[in-house]
């Protein structure tokens, strides 16, 4: 099977994605973030080619400097004022859950064969098959990892695997959507690096296992 | 020309009287206590006069308006639409909104230190706005809204005494009762805007084979809300426990309108599914049975008053099923009778009903209490109260020449004429049956009110406070026991005037029954009036010539002294024994036991400490209700459980969710 280049690139973006998975190393989980980011705006600047959308390409770069540059410099900065450098713990080793990541690509492959809607396009499959993966390994992040940074981490994956699903699908959506969802992350992640302070100011550690008292 | 003016009249009639009642709602902001409470009965009593004049005009001639355009619900507008079917219900509420308005000052002047009186009428209004309202809605989306409307604010008239224990309860069962019977009806209502494709009331007709479903929806909806066997538990809770002057609207009216909406679907909408008639038929007698049953075992006043309700809705169920039965089989005379018994007798019973309720509230206001053991002797305190609970009495059951009377005697006569019809053999068996179980309920009923007027009224007081009874707190009769004797005289005026109130009902019936030769009065041939005048004179002649001659040697004993001369509190009847032989007739379904227990030295002939108890033990609610109460609690508690707290758990949940809702879209 012969990937086209924004296939390619896409398929890149789930291995980085998985390749997160791999490390309980926060900052590496961070670079690694980065790339996976940086992957998924050449996907959209490289649709944005194919179509001749010229608003893909402001979204491409808003894409590359919102989610690849500020948000993990912000997250870097978190971790640095926190000085916590690796997850204290994962309820699924690092290799293991990388290695279940990649079984859940192959995973990914099945399901976008028999999604209703693809079925009758082949060309959208690949796209769909790496966004479904990085949703997967966003989830598998999160349900995994004890440090509440990893838990921001894994909800920007899955941002990121919706995203991705969505440029690949649609061929991009109206800017104003694309921008006004950057803004929410960008605040969302801002709002929850703020929380983080305010959880280790609390409880001297930032172990979500332990929060328990979200109960009657 | 006058046609015109009429409908456009009657429409600004009943519009104006919601108008007031909203504005009552503002009023209770304003003014001084005393005077605010005046003119605010003012406002609700102007509003009935309103409502029933609108009736009056409208009563021959239907109306059809949609003044309230500006509500709309989305799927509907809030049309109106006054016909024959509604007018005698707006009449009854009419009236016995105005019975409230006259009692409501004078039950809220007992009340002073609550501060709960601008709840009371605000809450009284909107009662009152959403039951006139769903008497006039024309289709399903607006009467659903009204209804809604009109329980829950009744719900929180019930919860008025929220501080109390028993009301809380009565509150949350008749919450659930409505919560159970609205979703039933919006089943019903839905089911039958498919089948037919119209929110109007009047097109939908239960003669199709896909209607049944929508029947038995409704059937279920209804009986939830009139209280009919077996969902009746909450109606003994609920009906005891509103403010006095709320206690005749909801005892009288909010049962009343289920039935009110069953005849407007079944009968007028020609419901031919013999399985409903059947299943009705069936429920009535069991209710009634039922209902009276445990109304002759109770010892609460008002409870008691309460479980005849369910006694005689069961009765004016059976009724209606006859009605669907008859029509089926084209007895035009049979369905002729008995829709006319069922529609005469739900009205007949809201006025009775809503009279014994004011009646029960007085005495509980002068003896602070509703139980019968601790009340008698109250007839020399509150003589008008007796004179008035009595009426109301003979009235309920069915004596002559009061109005349930002519209504029970046409509900005996369309079993009666069922029975002799060309009918399948069964039918005519079970029709001969109903007449043995009216006359055996009519009989017990008749036992039951003797019980509560024997002991309630007569006799010794039994406690200190039954004693010290007044009939107000000022002593002279006020606005509760003028609204007793305006329901008293409105029963008497029907109970004398039968067949000019049969001929009022004459347009409903044709509705009903879609007969358009139909007369009202043909139907009950009796000159009550006439006679009532006759047998009058003969008693007052037989007492002033025959005993009258005697009077000097009669001696006056107290009543439940049976004729040995005074008895001791202690030693009279209770009601507990007054109801005994029959408790022990039927104590397999009553679940009655009483255990003896004497001690002593020589027990045998010298007992020192005789010690009776009686144990009831409900069986519906302790057998049916309760299993089920516990399993509800037992798989909320154990739901509870998925709630871990923990973030991965619940992050998880999503996940799985979101694995299940992709598979359930992919074929894999």
């Amino acid at each position: 099977m012969v990937l086209d280049t924004f296939e390619a690139l896409a398929m890149l973006a789930a291995i980085f994605g998985i390749l997160i998975l791999g490390t309980t190393h926060l900052r590496t989980n961070l670079s690694f973030y980065s790339l996976h980011t940086t992957a998924i705006a050449a996907v959209t600047a490289w649709i944005a080619n194919i179509t001749h959308d010229s608003h893909l390409y402001l979204v491409a770069a808003a894409v590359f400097a919102i989610k690849a540059w500020v948000i993990p410099y912000f997250l870097n900065t978190v971790i640095k004022k926190i000085g916590i450098g690796t997850d204290s713990g994962a309820f699924i080793a690092a290799p293991l859950s990388m290695h279940l990541g990649a079984l859940l690509l192959g995973l990914s492959y099945v399901i976008s064969l028999q999604i209703p809607g693809l079925i009758g396009d082949p060309d959208s499959r690949i796209g769909s098959t790496a966004a479904m993966s990085i949703l997967f390994s966003g989830v598998l992040l999160m349900l995994t990892r004890r440090a509440a940074i990893s838990q921001i981490v894994g909800f920007l994956v899955i941002e990121n695997g919706i995203y991705l699903f969505a440029v690949t699908q649609t061929h991009g959506m109206p800017l104003m959507v694309e921008m006004g969802l950057l803004l929410e992350v960008l605040v969302a992640v801002m709002v929850a690096g703020l929380l983080l302070f305010n959880i280790k100011k609390s409880f001297e550690h930032i172990d979500v296992s332990q929060l328990t008292e979200l109960k009657d | 020309m006058f046609n015109d003016l009429t409908q456009i009249s009657a429409a600004h009639l009943f519009t104006a009287a919601s108008a007031l009642w909203l504005a009552g709602i503002g009023l209770t902001a304003l003014g001084r206590e005393r005077v605010k409470d005046i003119l605010l009965a003012a406002v609700l009593l102007v509003g009935c006069l309103m409502a029933l004049s609108g009736a009056a005009i409208s009563w021959n001639h239907p109306v059809e308006y949609n003044q309230l355009q500006f509500l709309s619900f989305g799927l509907a507008q809030a049309d109106a639409r006054v016909d024959p079917l509604s007018v005698p219900f707006i009449a009854l509420l009419g009236l016995l909104g105005a019975a409230a308005a006259v009692a409501s000052p004078s039950h809220l002047a007992a009340f002073k230190e609550q501060g709960k009186k601008g709840h009371y009428w605000k809450l009284t209004f909107i009662f009152m706005i959403g039951l006139l309202q769903v008497l006039l809605a024309a289709n399903a989306v607006a009467f659903l809204v009204f209804w809604e409307i009109m329980s829950l604010s009744s719900a929180a008239l019930v919860a008025a005494d929220h501080i109390r224990h028993r009301a809380q309860r009565a509150a949350f069962a008749y919450l659930t009762a409505t919560r159970i019977s609205t979703a039933f009806i919006t089943a019903a209502f839905l089911f039958m805007h498919q089948n037919t494709g119209s929110w109007s009331l009047a097109a939908w007709h239960f003669d199709t084979p896909e209607s049944l479903c929508a029947a038995v929806l409704l059937l279920a909806g209804v009986c939830t809300k009139a209280g009919i066997w077996p969902m009746h538990v909450w109606l003994p809770l609920a009906y005891p426990e509103p403010p006095a002057p709320t206690s005749a609207l909801f005892s009288g009216l909010v049962s009343n309108l289920a039935i009110y909406l069953l005849m407007r679907l079944l009968l007028a909408g020609s419901c031919s599914h013999m399985i409903i008639a059947y299943v009705a038929l069936a429920l009535g007698t069991v209710s009634a049975v039922w209902g009276v049953l445990f109304a002759l075992m109770e010892r609460d006043l008002k409870k008691l008053l309460a479980y005849s309700s369910v006694e005689n809705m069961g009765i004016i169920l059976t009724a209606i099923g006859v009605a669907i039965l008859a029509h089926s089989h084209g007895l035009a005379d049979v369905a002729a009778l008995a829709t006319a018994g069922a529609l005469f007798h739900s009205l007949n019973h809201g006025l009775v009903k809503a009279l014994l309720f004011l009646g029960a509230s007085s005495v509980e206001r002068a003896a602070h209490t509703r139980e019968m053991s601790a009340l008698g002797g109250l007839s020399k305190n509150l003589p008008w109260t007796m004179l008035c609970f009595f009426v109301g009495s003979l009235s309920i059951c069915a004596m002559p020449p009061m109005n349930c009377f002519a209504s029970k005697w046409l509900l005996y006569q369309t079993f009666f004429h069922l029975s002799f019809a060309h009918v399948p053999i069964m039918e005519r068996a079970i029709a001969l049956a109903m007449v043995g179980i009216l006359a055996f309920v009519g009989a017990l009923s008749l036992a039951c009110f003797t019980k509560a007027v024997g002991i309630a009224f007569l006799g010794r007081p039994r406690s200190e406070a039954a004693a010290k009874a007044k009939e107000s707190p000022s002593g002279n009769p006020d606005g509760l026991i003028l609204a007793q004797l305006l329901l008293t005289v409105a029963c008497v005026m029907v109970g004398t005037s039968v067949p000019i109130a049969l001929d009022g009902l004459t347009p409903a019936l044709q509705q009903l029954t879609n007969n358009p030769a139909l007369v009202g009065s043909s139907l009950f041939p009796m000159p009550l009036g006439q006679l009532t005048l006759v047998g009058a004179l003969l008693v007052s002649s037989i007492y002033i010539f025959v005993l009258g001659g005697r009077s000097a040697t009669a001696k006056s004993y107290i009543t439940w002294d049976c004729g040995f001369g005074p008895l001791s509190t202690r030693a009279e009847e209770t009601g507990s024994s007054f109801s005994h032989p029959i408790g022990r007739i039927f104590s397999q379904v009553l679940q009655m036991k009483v255990s003896t227990e004497i001690s002593g030295k020589d027990r045998r002939h010298f007992p020192e400490i005789v010690k009776v108890e009686t144990f009831m033990t409900p069986i519906l609610e302790t057998k049916i209700y309760q299993p089920l109460i516990n399993a509800f609690d037992w798989l909320s508690s154990s739901l509870v459980r998925l709630q871990t707290g923990s973030i991965h758990i619940h992050l998880l949940y999503v996940f799985l969710t979101m694995i299940l809702l992709v598979f359930l879209d992919t074929n894999i």
